[in-house]
């Protein structure tokens, strides 16, 4: 039997400005009450969290005289930072973890697969539409920042710093999620090596920080053991290892670049040694390092999750 | 004569399991072929093959010219893919479904609304267009999954047990449907678990076993070569002496006996049931049914019965 010559394949169809599954995926999301109320809650619960923490440092800084009013700036805006990376470190992923899995347990992988959308086409849907939730929560929250700005004691050069770190941290996870989604056989399964992740980047960081704070920060400021002076090598090295131990999780990258632009009033160069006659040798800011190492991790991890899906038996 | 579909020494392995060993098939250009097999045969993994959702081991599949493998694209845009289980979306009507498939396919959005009114019509769900699919039918389901698949006018149709877990009327109306497909030109493979549900519909069978290919070739000369007796069951009213007379008198008659009363338990006392082989034509059928007719057996059925696929594949593992 000879193999009938194939037909000649349709135009290069008309693409929708807007991806359809894209389409798809944010009318899911946003159909129904349930996004707007969602929305409300976590307003409602960052607002209450704004507002005890406001009424605890009104207290405790009540007889600070004309200081007290920063401090309760600051302290709002600590408590309303730590809100958005909440949200942006356990709220984001959660909405990607189930994406591809999803579609499997729902039996409709097969049948987007077999259409004419690509990998990518597939993935960046699915991410805009998740994404595109989280930043309008972390968006939804900006307005609370006014209660701090009113009382003083923040500069706008720190809040820039918070919301690219809450975003950076929000694209991570979110890709995180979905990339496990991709290579997990379910969803829970997806969930767990996520928020596993997550944990270990959050925690796991902090705690090898601390562990290893005692060896590092006499060398950053120039300690060897023993007293002596370490050389200008061994204390970069050092610098560059806290820098980096720093730079992994955004709380801490979060809670140096404050402690770094009270110090020395600048907010992307970093210096371990600020009250130094010189200063001592400047750094990108940990924020900064962070932002880019996220959006770098989140790019490769794309690529890996767009392979994944490439495969033609993923 | 031209084959739409030719697979080719296809072989696939799911780790130590081997799903498929070497399987060699074609299809003819708008003709309906079956792959038929028990389950664990291979059926599904080889229109998945087909589909280009999956890449065999070794071997290759080619869709108008097209390998699965080199251009999956291609195979997708010339294939639509109908599996065993319906993919859903929550909160989507029927229309809303098929229009989703369609965009995604690439149908530019002045057309959508209106092949969506086209292909529900075309599958009888034309007055369930605004129907949220979680309240359709398994077979309304099955009707909707092909007009999704037909979304792209593909000119392959892989159609997945297509009948499996639908009802009498619903396993008509699907028939009907790939019937009528099949008029307008479409090259359809449908899997299936039980071969005499394919009768009618294909004219060409594939019989799979174990991933190996252990029959094929047209539907009426391979159902002879697996059936060579035709089973029957007769049942009646009153004493089967006279009735398992007329009927071992019948030179056509094979293997006449009664079915123990408790094979019948539930049916009122006075009816029994005969099983038997029968060698020969409808008219001769016929014959054999006048003769019970005139011997005074008040016959309440007389139907052929489906063989079971495991003796099938007996009898092809005998080498019938």
């Amino acid at each position: 039997m000879e193999p009938d010559s194939a037909p000649a394949l349709a135009a290069a169809p008309q693409r929708d400005r807007i991806n359809p599954l894209a389409l798809r995926e944010l009318d899911a999301r946003m159909r129904g009450g349930h996004a707007a109320g969602l929305l409300g809650v976590l307003i409602f619960v960052t607002s209450g969290v704004a507002l005890l923490v406001y009424a605890v440092a009104a207290l405790v800084s009540a007889n600070q005289g004309a200081g007290a009013s920063r401090t309760v700036g600051t302290g709002v805006f600590y408590a309303l930072i730590g809100m958005q990376l909440i949200v942006a470190a356990f709220a984001a992923p959660a909405l990607t973890c189930g994406a591809i899995s999803g579609e499997r347990e729902r039996k409709t992988f097969d049948l987007l697969r077999s259409t004419a959308l690509t990998p990518w086409q597939i993935l960046l849907s699915k991410l805009a539409a998740s994404l595109g939730f989280s930043l309008l929560i972390l968006l939804a929250t900006l307005p609370l920042f006014s209660l701090a700005f009113l009382l003083g004691g923040i500069e706008l050069a720190q809040m820039g710093m918070a919301l690219c770190l809450s975003i950076a941290t929000a694209i991570l996870f979110s890709v995180l999620g979905l990339c496990a989604s991709c290579y997990a056989p379910s969803t829970v399964s997806a969930v767990v090596v996520t928020y596993g992740a997550i944990l270990m980047l959050l925690i796991g960081s902090g705690i090898l920080l601390l562990a290893l704070s005692g060896f590092l920060l006499p060398l950053t400021a120039g300690t060897a053991s023993g007293g002596r002076a370490a050389t200008t090598g061994e204390s970069a090295l050092a610098q560059v290892a806290t820098l980096g131990l720093m730079s992994l999780s955004p709380i801490s990258a979060f809670v140096s670049s404050m402690l770094n632009f009270d110090n020395r009033n600048d907010m992307l160069r970093f210096s371990f040694n600020p009250a130094g006659p010189a200063g001592g040798p400047l750094w990108p800011a940990p924020f900064a390092i962070l932002t880019v190492l996220y959006l770098l991790v989140a790019i490769v991890l794309l690529v890996l999750a767009a392979r994944r899906l490439g495969r033609i038996d993923p | 004569m031209t084959s739409a579909v030719e697979a080719r020494a296809v072989s696939r392995r799911f780790g130590k399991t081997i799903a498929l060993d070497g399987v060699e098939f074609s299809a003819r250009t708008s003709s309906a072929h079956g792959l038929v097999g028990p389950v664990g045969s291979g059926k599904t993994t080889l229109l998945r093959i087909l589909a280009a959702l999956l890449t065999p081991g070794s071997g290759d599949v080619r869709v108008y010219g097209h390998s699965v493998s080199a251009d999956p694209l291609a195979v997708r845009a010339m294939t639509g893919y109908v599996p065993s289980e319906f993919g859903q979306y929550s909160s989507m009507t029927a229309s809303e479904y098929v229009t989703f498939f369609a965009a995604c396919h690439g149908v530019p959005s002045s057309e959508r609304e209106a092949l969506a009114r086209d292909l529900l019509q075309l599958v009888d769900l034309g007055h369930r267009g605004n129907t949220p699919l979680e309240t359709l039918s398994p077979g309304m389901r099955r009707r909707l999954s092909l007009a999704r698949a037909l979304a792209h006018d593909p000119l392959v149709l892989l159609l997945d047990d297509p009948l499996a877990g639908l009802d009498p009327r619903g396993r008509v109306e699907v028939r009907e449907l790939i019937r009528e497909l099949r008029l307008m030109g479409k090259t359809i493979l449908i899997t299936s678990r039980n071969m005499g549900e394919l009768e009618g519909l294909c004219d060409h069978i594939t019989l799979l076993e174990r991933g190996h290919v252990v029959a094929a070739g047209e539907y009426g000369v391979l159902a002879a070569r697996l059936r060579p007796h035709r089973p029957m069951a007769i049942t009646f009213l009153g004493e089967s002496d006279a009735a398992l007379a007329v009927a071992a008198s019948n030179p056509g008659v094979f293997d006449a006996r009664m079915l123990s009363d408790q094979t019948l338990a539930g049916a009122p006392p006075l009816v029994s049931e005969m099983r038997l082989n029968f060698d020969g034509d409808y008219v001769e059928a016929s014959a054999l049914l006048n003769d019970l007719l005139r011997a005074g057996v008040q016959v309440v059925s007389f139907v052929e019965r489906a063989d079971s696929l495991e003796a099938m594949f007996e009898k092809v593992g005998d080498g019938a």
